[in-house]
């Protein structure tokens, strides 16, 4: 804990505020400041993770800027205007497994033992492959050292409770903690009058140990294990006929990894790492009236992963080169046959450091087998104009191969009546359909759907840095992304019992832009003020083509009748906002006190289309903007931290939209940490 | 000789009413656009759970020339739930098509199309397959199937050739009873039709 007693000077105080180490690994593999990466990285750093009382990844992106949560199959994450399914998210640097129809449910990680949390919009490919199209979050634990333990407990109405505890021992040779999370949620309910909550309880338990070994002076060794473990009840009300269905999700998650890292000189290292993870989700949901299953899931995923690296440094060069694979495995119920795939990539960066400016160069080549393989390149560039200011450039491709559920899914929910089949599965099962007279239509042309594109990127972003001595910052970027051959569901065929069969295409041209604005000032050594603000349009330039075509209509709302759409009508992709902003002022006192408010905005965004046109473009298809404001203490007595705060002090909900985000929220929490001896 | 003269005062007779006619016609005034409000055509009544016809309804037509329903031969247009047939061609709807009808669909606005398609053009329904399709997304309309929504799509403008041969044009603004802004399927009586049209009573295909 930093000491908050003794003397008190400005150094101090920008200590207190900004995280010790800003040093930052995800953008180029290696650990760098800020100052010398021509890649802007957002990080959000123990402390703020601590003032803000957050237990869970979701908690503390939701009050980003920039960032935005999604509640589609769990809590996603939104960035720079793409969805989650192109974030990659990492711990330690190494891929989270399990995700939902794409999305990574950001409600499974959480961060009692995260060190910071390392933010890189923009493509992130040509280090990260597949899914870093729209960026990386890199969630870095912290490093083992020392030797003591650590108790934390939070208590709110949606964490009842939380309990945290960790345990670290180490000496200089041999290093080592584990870290275990156990959290009851009860749920919450902001539409009473419906059966359900909008949210309902789960628990779920999250243990993690990590190991290092110094086998040399020249060789180190680190090995660590994380489990998830979580059950959510699920209760919802189902009409024709009128029941209730009941049921458990249980998911686990696994992530094993092991390092042997080798300096043969001061120019060479060698690192090899392997990690293996697994995904299993279970779920079973019945109408309790009728005893009928109304959905059930079995699902396994695995990956293994080695990788080797190698990096050496010449000069003010510094050279690397990396080579891997990736197997994966899926089985599960709603896949004909168990699925796999096996896919060699390598990549290689060159970095440039110079006095005034530095240059990141990278490229990653991704096999895969039995779709395509992707070279992704990236470009960075920054110029220092004098100690406060530097301007910068970066250009880069992405990619994203369809995934196994846009490949192999063969779902039938005779319940609500439809049927999913991945682009591989639809053209057999169609055959099969259309043999036995099943098919009364086709909605679209059946052999457009066929071989499978990944879904590529193209970006750009310039952006200009200020940071001086006193600890005031501010960046200003400009981003913008054209995507090519999105992957969309559509509905290919009605049969002849009016169930519609789905199935996934490349289809879409889509481009997101923007700009992104954030800065920090300290007012006084005490006082500390942060703001940012991102700006946002994500089109879909078919639509566009289309609307200066003059070929998009719309009904006006009050006569009916038809009238040409302006490119001014048309409000871009579903669930952005045009506009959000962050304002967090800290205030720290000499006593050890802290205390901090926040407020958050989102303008407006589209929820769906209403007017039969299937783009947004009508006020009623928008949710409304919304602000949300946070308060929270903190006070730092001895070993000893105690806080308390309210999350979303003007009680904001949206049950139908955001039902992420519960209502009024207070909490109380304490920590309490022991060091038998610090080796720092 | 008498037979010639006969033949040629009708002749001249005939040039003169196409000459009137054509002098009448050439600064058209425009022609009225007319609103049929709440057509209401129900579907069958099924048994959602057995897929059993429960009641039978039959199709409601309408005739432009009368601009009102009709139950003899004359009708132009047939409704039925989201289903619209045309008097020509054939069917398994049990419904007689005695007339030469037909209709295509163009994007546009309404005002904006001022002449009816060239005849070639016009569909006439053979089977299930309707000159007007059925269909979310197919014909005229769309179906939300998280809101359970029949939509007329926008910029649809349906182009009818009569069952005697004359033009008219129409745009359906809505689905439910009382064309309500934003309809709600479970209160609003769904299959109530509310569309408005310009009918050419001369023949032509000046439909302004």
């Amino acid at each position: 804990m930093a000491g908050c007693d003794q003397s008190f000077s400005q150094e101090d105080s920008i200590r207190m505020f900004v995280d010790e180490s800003e040093v930052i690994i995800t953008a180029a593999k290696m650990s760098r400041t800020q100052e010398k990466l021509p890649i802007p990285v957002q990080v959000i750093g123990k402390r703020e993770i601590q003032q803000t009382g957050a237990v869970r990844l979701q908690d503390i992106l939701q009050q980003q800027s920039g960032i935005n949560t999604v509640s589609m199959l769990g809590t996603g994450v939104q960035m720079q205007g793409l969805d989650p399914d192109y974030t990659q998210i990492l711990i330690d640097g190494e891929p989270l497994t399990g995700r939902s129809g794409g999305t990574l449910d950001l409600s499974r990680i959480v961060l009692g033992n995260v060190q910071q949390i390392e933010i890189l919009k923009g493509p992130a490919s040509s280090l990260y492959g597949s899914n870093a199209l729209a960026g990386v979050i890199n969630i870095i634990t912290e490093q083992p050292g020392g030797s003591g333990f650590l108790v934390r407990s939070m208590l709110s109405p949606v964490q009842a409770p939380n309990l945290q505890a960790e345990i670290h021992h180490g000496t200089a040779k041999f290093k080592s903690s584990l870290f275990a999370d156990y959290t009851y949620s009860p749920g919450y309910d902001l539409d009473p009058e419906t059966y359900g909550k909008t949210v309902e309880p789960y628990h779920q338990m999250t243990i993690h140990g990590k190991l290092s070994a110094q086998l040399s002076t020249y060789t180190k060794w680190t090995a660590s294990v994380r489990h998830v473990n979580q059950t959510q009840w699920n209760a919802y009300e189902v009409t024709n006929p009128a029941d209730v269905v009941t049921g458990n999700t249980y998911q686990k998650e696994w992530l094993a990894a092991t390092g042997m890292h080798h300096y043969w000189n001061e120019h060479l290292k060698h690192s090899l790492r392997v990690s293996y993870s697994t995904f299993n989700q279970d779920l079973l949901l019945v109408r309790q009236e009728s005893q009928q299953v109304e959905e059930s899931l079995r699902f396994f995923q695995q990956f293994i992963k080695p990788e080797w690296q190698q990096e050496l440094i010449f000069r003010d060069l510094t050279w690397y080169l990396g080579a891997g694979g990736e197997w994966e495995q899926v089985q599960s119920d709603r896949y004909e046959v168990t699925r796999r795939r096996a896919h060699p990539y390598g990549f290689t960066q060159l970095e440039w450091q110079r006095p005034t400016w530095q240059m990141l160069a990278s490229a990653r080549y991704d096999n895969y087998v039995d779709i395509a393989s992707s070279l992704s390149p990236k470009l960075s560039l920054k110029y220092h104009l004098n100690d406060q200011w530097s301007v910068g450039a970066g250009w880069g491709q992405g990619f994203k191969v369809p995934d196994f559920r846009q490949l192999y899914l063969n779902f039938a929910n005779s319940v609500a009546g439809y049927q999913v089949l991945g682009s591989a599965e639809l053209p057999t099962v169609l055959a099969d359909l259309e043999s036995q007279q099943l098919i009364d239509q086709y909605l679209v042309n059946p052999d457009l759907f066929g071989e499978m594109q990944p879904e590529r990127s193209n970006s750009g972003q310039f952006f200009a840095d200020y940071h001086d001595k006193r600890g005031n910052r501010m960046q200003i970027q400009a981003f913008r992304n054209d995507i090519r051959q999105l992957i969309e569901t559509l509905p290919v065929a009605r049969r002849t019992n009016g169930q519609l069969i789905y199935s996934y295409l490349n289809l879409n041209k889509v481009y997101t832009q923007g700009i992104e604005w954030s800065g920090s000032w300290m007012i006084s050594p005490q006082w500390q003020l942060k703001s940012s603000y991102q700006y946002l349009q994500a089109r879909d330039k078919d639509v566009l083509t289309s609307i200066d075509q003059g070929k998009v209509y719309r009904r006006n709302p009050e006569t009916l009748r038809t009238e040409r759409l302006t490119r001014k009508d048309y409000g871009g992709l579903f669930n952005r906002s045009a506009h959000q902003a962050q304002i967090q002022l800290t205030y720290q006192s000499r006593g050890g006190w802290s205390v901090q408010g926040r407020c958050i905005y989102r303008s407006r965004f589209g929820f769906a289309d209403l007017n039969g046109n299937s783009i947004l473009d009508a006020a009623s298809e928008y949710v409304p903007g919304y602000g949300i404001g946070y308060l929270s203490v903190q006070k730092y007595w001895k070993s000893w931290i105690f806080k308390g705060g309210v999350d979303n002090l003007t009680n904001y909900h949206n049950a139908t939209y955001l039902p992420q985000i519960p209502g009024i929220t207070p909490f109380v929490g304490f920590e309490y940490q022991f060091d038998f001896h610090s080796d720092k | 000789m008498k037979h010639n003269a006969l033949l040629g005062i009708a002749f001249l007779l005939v040039g003169l009413v196409a000459c009137k006619k054509d002098n009448s016609v050439t600064p058209s005034d425009p022609l009225t656009v007319q609103e049929v409000d709440n057509l209401f055509a129900p579907n069958d009544e099924i048994d959602r759970e057995t897929g059993e016809i429960l009641q039978t309804n039959d199709f409601v037509k309408f005739s432009f020339s009368t601009n009102g329903i009709v139950t003899d031969d004359s009708w132009d247009l047939a409704f039925k739930g989201t289903k619209i047939l045309v008097n020509g061609g054939t069917g398994s709807d049990n419904v007689n098509r005695n007339g030469n009808g037909g209709a295509i669909i163009k994007d546009g606005i309404f005002e904006e199309m001022t002449t009816a398609p060239d005849d070639g053009e016009y569909r006439q329904d053979s089977g299930t397959d309707l000159a007007i399709p059925t269909g979310s997304n197919n014909g005229w309309y769309v179906y939300n199937d998280a809101a359970y929504l029949i939509t007329p799509i926008a910029g649809k403008v349906i182009f009818v050739r009569t069952h005697d041969g004359k033009y008219a044009k129409l745009e359906i603004l809505s689905y439910y009873k009382d064309a309500p802004a934003t309809p709600d399927p479970f209160t609003d009586q769904a299959a109530t039709y509310t569309f408005r049209f310009i009918y050419q009573t001369d023949g032509s295909k000046n439909l302004q």
